[in-house]
Parts: C-alpha cells; structure tokens; sequence
C-alpha cells in the first residue's frame, strides 16, 4: 500500500530569467514500510523534494500525498501540525534548538502539540540513542555523532508515519555513519515506519528498498532492489 | 585594495540592511554632536557679534591711566591691540544748565590705535558714537559735541562752558576745564560723587576727614572683575584743580543716546556728562602739553586705554595684568585708575567668568553629551559585536585558509573606518544644514532675544567639526575593538563546527545541574522551570525563557539599547523641562498673559514730587477721556505704590525670607539695615497694586474672598502675591512662593524726616520692635553708616492692612507690570487709594513728599492702563496725542501688539531647539533598539527555520516572539528609566546651580513616550522576525547550512 504519493510535483525558485527548475514534474510513490534511498549529484533537485514531502516548503504545482490526503491542502497552521505529527526530519547539520537541551530538544514537537511527553518511549529513545546521561546536556556540549542522534531522536519522537532524512552522515565518520543508518535501519524495520533517506553514499544507497535517482529535477532512475 | 578588505567591503554591501543602519546610526550621532557645537559656535559668534557692535572689542579698559601704564602694556606681548584717549577734564555747567544738560563737558580725544589693529570687521576697539551731522574732528582746536548740545545757549549765567549765541556748527566753544589732579592717597578724602560735585559747583566746600578743604570730583568706580556687587566697589575720589581755557571749533554732532554703562563705550567714560570729543591723538588734542608732571603725564590729563589680549584664559587673570599684579612688573597700581574688564564680551569668547548661568549651562551641556556619547557607544557598539558574532563562523573559515589574527582583527576595524568614511561626513553635513535650517527659521526669535540683526547666522567652527570627527572616530574605534579582539580569537574547529554561543552564566548553570540530578522533571513543564512565560504562553513561552535565560549575552545587548533609548527620550524631556522657566520667562513679559494691545503708562511730570496720587484727578480725567475713542476699550487700570511695612513672622514662608535675604545681601551695602528682625519679622517695603475695581472684585471673587469691603481706609484689606520670579545681581534664578499663610500687618505713613538725614524705612529698632530709620548724611561713610532708630509708633502713623488671601498667579492686568518681579507685593482696590486720597488733610501737607511721610501709605506713583484697540497703531497715536493735554502727568503709551510678537517669537524659537533635539535623540533611540533587535533576529533566521520544520506553527512562532520582545521591553524599560531619573536627577542638579526654587519633576509626557517608543520599535521587532521566520524563508534558511 502507498502511503506517500507524489504527482507532477514541480518547483521553481526566482522569477523571469533568474527562474530555476529545481523540480520538473516528479511523480512516483512510496509503499508503507519501504527504505527508500534518493541520489543524484549536488543541485540535482534531492533535497527540495524531501522537503516538499516533509511539508516544509510549498510545490508551484503539483501534490504530495500522505496516505491519500493532499498535504498542501492544509493551512500553515495545519502544515505546522503535520510537520510535528506526521513526518520527521533528519539534516545534514543537526540543526539543533541551541539553548535546548538533549530532552528538549528531543520532546520539542510532541511539546508543541501539547501532549504529554511519553516518559516510556523517551527512555527508551535515549537508551536506544545511546544519550542516557546527557539528558540536560546543551548541543554545543554534544559530539557530531550525538548531536545526530539527538537530531534522530526529535524525528522519531512522536512515531511518525514518514521519516525523511538529508544526508544524515554526511558530517558523521564511518562509525558514527554505521551507528545512525543502523538506527534509521532500526525503526524502519521495527516499526515499520517509512524512511527516505537522500545520500551520496554507495553502501547506504545499496541497503535500501529502492533507490531513485534525481537528474536536474527529473527522475533519472528508479530502481526496486530485491533482495 | 587586500583581500581581506575586499571581503569586508563586500560583507557589508551583502548585508546592506545592517550597513545601511550602522552607517544611519553614526550620521545621526555626528550629525547630533556636530549641530550642537555648530548652535553653540553660532550663538557664542551671533552673541559676541552684538556685544561687539554694541560696545566695541575691548576686553580690558583703563580709566585714569598714565603714560606709563601705555608704555607697559606696548611692551607686553599679552597686550596686543592698544587704543588710546586723553581726558583733559570737565568744564563744568552753571546751576541753571545743569538742570537739563548735566554736569558739564568731558574733554576727550578720539581714541587713538597705538599698537595692533585699528579695526575689526569695521568696528572700532571702543565703541564711537553715530555722527548726526558734520563731521569728526580731525585737527586739534576741533570737536564734535552731543546732539542735545546742539541750538544751546551756553555761559549766559556762568558755567565753564560757553559760546557766542547758541552751539552750533562752525561755530567757537569755549570751556574752562577743570584739569585732574593725581591725588596723593594719603591726602585725599573720598567723597560721594554727586554731593561733592554739587557743593562745589554750589560755592560750598568739602572737607575731608580732617577737616582739610577738598575741591572733589569723583564717584564710585568698579575695579573688581564683578563691578555688580555693592560690596566690591572702589570708591575713587579724583581731585579736580586748575581751570584752564580751551577753545573748539565744532565740526559735528553725534547721537549720545543710549545705555552706557561701566565703560560700555566710548562714551561711558563719566557719569553722564556731555563729552566733547576732539581729533585723535596726543595730550595736545586736549589742549595740555604731554611729558610734563609726575610720572611722565601730561599735567592734569588722564589717559583712558582699551586694549585686548592674548594667553589669558581667564578674566582674573586679565583684570591681574591690568593692575599690574599678575607678573609684579609694574608694582604699585597707579591711584585712581579705574580697570574694567569686558566680561560679557570674554564670556563669549570662551574666556571664562564666574556667572552662574554660564556653570549651570556647562554642567547641563556636559550631561547631554555624555548621554549622546554613550548612546553613540551603545548603537555602534551594538552594530559591531552583532556583525563579528554573525560572521563567527566565517571568520573561522578565513582562518581556516590561513587568515591570521591580525588580519581578522583588521578585517573588522577596517569596517568601521567604512562605515565611519561614509557615516561621519554625511552626519557633519547633516548637523551643519539641519543647524543652518534651524537658525534661518528660528531668525526672527534669535533677533527678538538678542534685540539686534537678522537673527544668527551660522558659525561652523572648524574646532568643532574636528572635535566631532574625532569623538566619533574614537567611539567607532572603541566599539569595533571589542568585537575585532573576539573576532581574532575565534579558532576556526570552533566556528566551522558552528557550536553557536550559549554560555550559561553561573547561575543558570547551576540551575541546569540541579535539573541533571532530578531526570524525572518534565520537559516544558510549565511552571517548574519555564518561568514567567512558560506560564504565560505555554510551550512557545518556554522556548523564550529558555533563549532568554541561556542566551543571555544577546538578550542584554537588546536590553541596553532599549534602555538608552529611554534615557535619550527621557533626557530630551527633562531638558525640555529645563528650558520651560526660560521660556515661561520670555513668554509673560511685557503683558503677555494680558489681552492688552496697547497700555498707557503714566508717572508724575513733577520733578519735585514724584506721587502720581497728588494728580489722580488728572489721571482719572485722562483715562476716561480714554474711553471715548473709537475701537478702544480699556482692559484694566493697576496703579504701583510703595508701602513701608511691618510684616509678621509667621505671614512669610522660608522659601521668601530666603529669597528676601537674598537679595539683600547681594544687593545693598554692609551698613543697611538687615531685612528682617531678631522674631524673623520682615521691615521694609511692599509692593503695593491698586487693581481697577472689576479687576481686582474679579480676583478677590476667583479666590473666595469677594464680598468684603476693600475700599475702606479705615479698614483697609489686601490680597497678597504668592509668586516670585526674578533673577539676582549674580544671575541666579529665583522662583519662590514668598507667603506662608494670610493675617494682619502694619502699614506706615506720616513720618517727618529731619534735616540732615535720609530716610531708611521702616527697620528694626534697638528693642527688636519695628523703628523708623534715620540715616545721619553727615557721617555717612563708605563702609559704615550712622543709623538713627526712633520707635515707629512716635515717628509715625500706623494702619493694621488685613491680608484676606493670597493670590498664586498675578493676574492678568498685574502682568503688564510684572508684579511678580517684586517682593513683597499687595493688592489693593484703587478704591482704597480714591477713598485715602479723599480724606487728606485740607492743607496739602505731607502730600508730595517721601512715601513713609504721605498723609496715608495708600499713594501711587506710577499707573498703567491696559487697553483694547481695533487698531493698536492708531489708538497708540490718538493717545499720545491726547496724554500731551495733561500737564501734571508723564505719560508713555507703548504697542504691546509689536512686543507680544517678539517675546512669542523667542519661545517659539526655544520650543524649535527642544524638539529638534529630541527628534535627533529620538531618531538615535529608534536607530539604536531597530539595528539591535532586527540583528539578532537575523542572526537566528535558521534557528527559526529549525523550529518551524519540527512542526512550530505560526501562531507558536509568533507567541515565542511576543514573550521574548516582551522581556526585552520589560527589562529595557526598567533599567532605562532608573538610569532616566538618574539623568533627568543630574541635569536638575546642573539646573540648580543658577536655578533656585525650581521643583524637581520628571518629564511624564516624555516618560510615555519613551515606553509607547519602545513598544512600537518592538512591535516593529517582532512583525519583521515574523516575516523573516515565514515559511517562504525555512527552506532556503535550511538550505544555506554552509553559510
């Protein structure tokens, strides 16, 4: 069953003469559960289309849906709670709250929904992470490899659907690499939760479900690898 | 160009926002230092202009000098502009002249340069008289006389002065001059100029202590460099000997008209006698031959001598040079030569005096300028640490390629001089033209106030420009150096890896262990540890508290800045407040507060008595006459009397006895009596205003009191003024409310002075009860004085006046005289006066003498009528016209229409510089809090963009935003208005040093302005951080993890 679908999505940024094509009529779909591996070079288009399935910029046309719902439908408002509900998202850069701590930054969207924090899931999320002990730890305290893994755990917090990650590793050592693919690995799996993951890394892309590769803003390839 | 200046360069034009501000923030700062030297410059210019051609250039003026004195101040370097005249004497009027053209003629030659400079911008170092007609004397044997000279018939009775038939042009004068005797100190007697002149003139002689016959001429010369206070007078007697026979054709008349005073001008040499001014040039233009007599003086000549000077910089230092005290070269000062110094003069050009006003503007002036000076710390400082911290991780990178600390240290000074090459000359240009704009509007004011010209014209003093240049560049350098030694220390594994500065203080630290040690806390508990906002806002709240807590370091840059803001708001308003006295001040002369377009003043024509009452029929027929003109109404009538008086203790507040003290003390010698007795009574003189009956019933109605009868003799009943502003010899401010509280005191009349003694009021007698003080002329003496004191009650009549209420504000009427000037004063009904009048004794007796000898106290002797015209130029002309048929009476009808516009103009031009002023400070205020709040708002664009894409909703986003700027604003406003009073508590303080009785209020007005600016530029804040984190901006925030 597909649980995201895109159709014809296309984005231009600028106007006039300075307009570029970063996405030109991209469709395709996920099914629910799938490891789904997106490559291409720099400026290929990748990353706009992760995040026009996270729900973070809006497409000049075409739909992203989420388990049959146009997403793009919603008011910022509601895009806003879909952000936090539905998908999360992992970046190059961590891009941490810096005057959050390790918990904070972790809870900070099932926070902003107002429901109470999990302590359960939490435990186990920082025991899975491997950040017990640095609960009430700044990110300007933290290693790359942990400010990762916070970064992850923010994402996985409120059990989403769809985990959409941006080069999760590229700033990350081999270990470190390993250590965060195999705990993406972990909850897609597990949980049979949807992971998209964009990568410049051979071996990463090779452990996936699927892999689709962007071409300036088209797809190039698309690839099941089947196991 | 390097490269790092390239990338400078180019850093600023990327962020051309930030640029843009800085660059405005420093014009603004400049521009507001430069526009208050360049004010100062053009004022001290337009000040010293009007001083210098109203009395010459002369910063030091000798009278009574000799030759020698001449020779030492050539030789002197400090002495660089000489002129010189010779007095030869006066030839004396005879008895019947001297009524109408004073003493007699002054010889004097033209001023002659003697070394230096003759002219300065067409003026001459002494101030000449304007020629009316002919021409000035040229040769010996010519002179040039006072116009009302001319058409005189001098010498048909005697006199030292005469001529053929009448003075006139061509024509011969021949004065017989008494010439000057250099006295010897021991032998000479002082002797009161006036009397002594009259005696002799009178035949009589003068004695001196020893009985030694003295032929006197002299009077009370000023030596010291505060020639105001009576205490510090020299009283010079200068002999008079020799009649001499001088013959003068005259060539000219000139204009002797006008104030001169301590030697002002050329013509303010004497106590007002006609001066002869003959051609320039030796002893011999005065007809005495130089080089003989003692000390190389002409024999029985003075020399009068002008100089200025150069390396003093203050007046005592100039005044010492002049008496030879300062370097001992010249020893003993030569008897009878009188120095002035040019005080108002120096005063504008820098060299400094001791005038309070001149310490109180100074000390205010030095508080705005800190206040400006560290608001233009704060804004450019801001600016910098805000750039360096942005560019964090850039500067790591520089590093990174091999960029060395220096460089980076550079690369940041090197913006300052940027923005300070274009920041700086555009601020000098804005402060000169907004200056220049200012003074051309406020032109008419400035010519009002300053009473000549066309207003000020610009003085850009290069000095100045230099000292803003220079101000604004140390600031620039200083607030750039903080941030470019962060900038070098930055390593560049810290700034790549990008770990943003979140330094705990100590205390929040602490608070995060704490919470480290109880893992169970809930994360965003609301009140646990959220603070005030998380309680507030809930969630958005939190992640404020959380910023405002651990960022801290930003948080009070934005804080600071909000403060100065207000203290720059507030500071402006509390200056405004300082300048509203001044121009309360100009506001309410001269009948402002009254509807009167034209007022009639009128005082007795009688020169042997002085009491208008003795003419009240006249004066009463004259304003009924009054009526009658078309387009006339009369407004009111106020009548100014004087009345010795006992007044009791308890009727006067401290503040008034103060005051009174005061005045007296600076104004009256050692031997007057004291104001007030041992019981703390007052004795002496009120001020009494017979008000027209409609107005005075009007003001006794305002203030409950109405009703009572205030026209009975018997009985009489007063209203008293709580209110008085005037300002003392030493140019000290006094406002004060003189009354404590209403009640009974006693009013005196019909007292007989004795031959040989003046009259001193009423004093305190030897048993502390009230007396009438008898000043024994025979003794009288510089220093000391023989009073008499006979119990009041046998001296004189008394009248019990009840004071029914006093009255805070003068009344309208009352204004045209300003009553408020005088201390104590009453008001009275002129009913009381028409009822007194009526009952004086048939026989004339006791009317038209000395106040405290009148039948009743209740006499006038002047009056002033307030009237309304349709056309105040012609009804002042059918006035004055009509005024000449009253014989007893002097009458002066003035056009207040013209005077009302000019005191209007003048606060109109002081209300022009306070709010430019605070336009300025304000626009640097909202320069300041703008620059600060939208770069930190920039600097966290991505943090924002994070938020939002883990699901932070807009109305989240904007919450957060509030409770932050809130904060801010919270504590922005605190801090800003402690350190406000603080500021507006130092400028009163600098106030009060001339000021006295000036309460001390904040400026609220300004106060709420202040906070509604803050609020606004935080509104403004938080709309522009809403845009900035709008969903637009996320992706590309996102995006630019490089940057």
């Amino acid at each position: 069953m597909d649980i995201l679908t895109v159709e014809n999505l296309s984005k231009v940024y600028g106007q006039g003469e300075a307009a570029t094509r970063a996405l030109d009529d991209v469709s395709f779909s996920i099914a629910e559960g799938e490891f789904c591996a997106i490559v291409g070079s720099s400026g290929s288009g990748k990353s706009t289309l992760l995040h026009l399935m996270g729900g973070v910029d809006r497409p000049t046309s075409g739909t992203v849906r989420l388990n049959g719902e146009d997403i793009y439908a919603r008011s910022d408002e509601q895009l806003a709670v879909f952000r936090r509900r539905e998908v999360g998202l992992v970046y190059q850069f961590y891009n941490l709250i810096p005057v959050l701590n390790v918990v904070e930054n972790i809870t900070l969207p099932v926070a902003l929904d107002g429901r109470p924090v999990n302590r359960e899931r939490l435990a186990a999320l920082l025991r899975t992470l491997g950040l017990e002990g640095r609960e009430n730890a700044l990110p300007n305290q933290l290693s790359g490899g942990q400010q990762q893994r916070v970064a992850i755990g923010r994402a996985l917090m409120n059990a989403p659907s769809v985990v959409l990650a941006d080069e999760p590793t590229g700033n990350l050592d081999s270990r470190n690499s390993s250590e965060i693919m195999a705990l993406l690995r972990a909850s897609n799996k597990e949980m049979g939760q949807t992971l998209v993951v964009i990568t410049h890394d051979e071996d990463i892309a090779a452990t996936a479900d699927r892999v689709i590769a962007i071409e300036d803003g088209r797809i190039a390839r698309d690839e099941r690898i089947r196991r | 160009m390097s490269v790092m200046t390239s990338f400078t360069r180019r850093s600023l034009a990327k962020n051309r926002m930030r640029t843009v501000v800085s660059i405005v923030g420093i014009a603004l700062s400049v521009a507001l230092i430069t526009a208050i030297w360049t004010t100062v410059a053009s004022l001290q210019q337009g000040l010293y202009q009007r001083t210098v051609a109203t009395e010459g250039w002369w910063q030091l003026y000798a009278q009574g000098a000799t030759e020698q004195v001449v020779d030492e101040f050539e030789q002197s370097d400090h002495a660089t502009d000489i002129a010189t005249s010779y007095d030869g004497g006066i030839a004396f009027f005879s008895e019947t002249e001297r009524e109408t053209l004073g003493a007699g003629v002054i010889v004097k030659s033209a001023p002659q340069t003697v070394k230096g400079q003759e002219e300065r911008g067409n003026m001459t170092i002494t101030r000449m008289p304007t020629i009316v007609e002919g021409r000035a004397p040229e040769a010996p044997g010519e002179v040039m006389l006072p116009e009302r000279l001319r058409g005189a018939a001098l010498g048909v009775d005697g006199g030292g002065a005469s001529v053929e038939s009448v003075v006139a042009l061509e024509d011969e004068i021949t004065l017989d001059v008494c010439r000057y005797v250099v006295p010897d100190s021991a032998e000479y007697a002082i002797v009161s100029s006036t009397d002594a002149v009259q005696q002799i003139l009178a035949g009589g002689e003068v004695v001196d202590t020893e009985g030694n016959p003295v032929q006197g001429y002299g009077g009370m010369l000023a030596s010291d460099e505060n020639p105001s206070e009576a205490g510090d007078y020299d009283r010079v007697a200068v002999q008079l000997a020799g009649r001499e026979r001088l013959t003068y054709t005259v060539v000219g008349f000139y204009d002797g008209t006008g104030a001169h005073y301590f030697g002002s001008d050329f013509l303010a040499a004497g106590n007002g006698e006609a001066v002869a001014i003959t051609a320039p040039g030796s002893a011999e233009a005065v007809g005495a031959a130089s080089g003989e007599g003692a000390e190389g003086v002409a024999s029985g000549v003075h020399l009068d001598v002008w100089a200025s000077t150069q390396g003093f910089s203050t007046v005592d230092e100039i005044a010492a040079f002049a008496n030879g005290t300062s370097e001992g070269y010249r020893g003993i000062p030569v008897d009878g030569m009188a120095v002035y110094t040019h005080n108002t003069l120096m005063r504008y050009q820098g060299i400094s005096s001791d005038s309070l006003l001149q310490d109180s503007l100074t000390a205010m002036a030095g508080v705005l300028a800190l206040v400006v000076a560290v608001a233009s710390v704060s804004l450019i400082y801001n600016s910098f640490s805000i750039s360096v911290a942005e560019r964090t991780r850039q500067f790591g990178l520089l590093a990174s390629l091999g960029a060395s600390k220096r460089q980076l240290r550079r690369s940041v000074l090197v913006e300052a001089l940027m923005l300070g090459a274009v920041g700086i000359p555009c601020g000098i240009l804005l402060g000169i033209g907004g200056t220049a704009v200012v003074l051309k509007l406020t032109g008419a004011g400035f010519s009002a106030m300053l009473g000549v010209g066309e207003g000020l014209s610009l003085a850009v003093e290069p000095r100045a420009i230099v000292v803003s240049v220079v101000l604004s560049l140390a600031t620039l350098l200083v607030s750039a150096w903080i941030p470019a030694l962060r900038a070098g220390r930055v390593s560049a594994v810290d700034a790549i890896r990008q770990t943003q500065d979140v330094r705990l203080s100590r205390r929040a630290r602490r608070k995060a262990e704490r919470a480290a040690t109880a893992p169970t806390a809930e994360p965003f508990a609301k009140r646990s540890d959220g603070g005030l906002w998380g309680t507030l806002a809930g969630v958005p709240g939190v992640i404020a508290h959380r910023n405002l807590s651990r960022q801290s370091a930003r948080g009070r840059i934005v804080v600071a800045s909000l403060a100065v803001s207000v203290v720059l708001v507030v500071a402006a308003g509390a200056v405004a407040q300082v300048m509203d006295p001044f121009a309360s001040r100009a506001g309410s002369a001269a009948g402002a507060l009254s509807d009167a377009d034209v007022t009639l003043m009128a005082s007795s024509s009688d020169s042997q008595n002085a009491d208008l009452s003795a003419y009240g029929d006249q004066l009463d027929q004259l304003i009924a006459d009054a009526a009658t003109l078309d387009g006339v109404h009369i407004d009111g009538v106020v009548r100014q009397g004087t009345i010795e008086v006992a007044l009791p203790a308890g009727m006067i507040s401290e503040a008034g006895r103060d005051a009174i003290q005061r005045i007296h003390d600076l104004g009256s010698s050692d031997w007057v009596p004291e104001p007030f007795g041992e019981d703390g009574a007052y004795y002496g003189r009120v001020d009494a205003f017979y008000l027209d009956a409609e107005s005075f019933s009007q003001m006794a109605d305002a203030l409950g009191v109405g009703g009572l009868d205030y026209a009975d003799p018997a009985h009489p009943r007063a209203i008293a003024l709580n209110a008085y502003q005037g300002v003392t010899e030493n140019a000290e401010y006094l406002q004060v409310q003189p009354f404590a509280q209403t009640g009974v005191l006693q009013a005196y009349c019909g007292a007989t002075i004795p031959d040989g003694y003046s009259n001193m009021g009423v004093v305190e007698g030897f048993d502390g009860e009230p007396a009438l003080g008898l000043l024994n002329q025979n003794s009288a003496e510089a220093d000391s004085a023989d009073i008499e004191r006979i119990p009041i009650d046998e001296a004189a009549r008394s009248v019990s006046v009840e004071v029914t209420a006093l009255a805070a504000d003068e009344p309208a009427i009352a204004n045209l005289v300003s009553s408020s000037r005088c201390i104590p004063v009453l008001f009275f009904s002129d009913d009381l006066s028409k009822a007194a009048a009526a009952n004086l004794p048939e026989d004339g007796s006791a009317v038209g003498a000395a106040y405290i000898e009148q039948a009743t106290p209740f006499t006038y002797s002047f009056a002033t009528v307030a009237l309304q015209a349709d056309d105040h130029a012609a009804a002042t002309e059918q006035l004055q016209e009509m005024a000449s048929d009253f014989s007893g009476l002097t009458v002066n009808v003035a056009d207040l229409v013209v005077d009302v516009e000019s005191s209007r103009l003048v606060v109109q031009t002081i209300q022009v510089f306070i709010l430019c002023f605070t336009v300025i400070m304000a626009l640097i205020a909202v320069a300041n809090v703008f620059n600060t709040l939208t770069n930190s708002i920039l600097l966290r664009t991505r943090e924002f963009a994070v938020l939002k894409s883990v699901g932070m909703g807009d109305r989240a986003f904007a919450r957060m935003l509030v409770c932050e700027c809130a904060s801010y604003a919270l504590r922005g406003l605190v801090v800003g208005l402690v350190a406000s009073v603080l500021v507006a508590w130092a400028l009163y303080q600098a106030l009060g040093i001339a000021f006295e009785g000036v309460g001390f209020t904040l400026p609220w007005a300004y106060i709420g302005a202040a906070v509604a600016l803050v609020l606004v530029v935080l509104a403004i804040g938080v709309a522009f951080a809403l845009r900035k984190g709008h969903a637009a901006n996320v992706v590309e925030a996102l995006r630019s993890d490089a940057a």
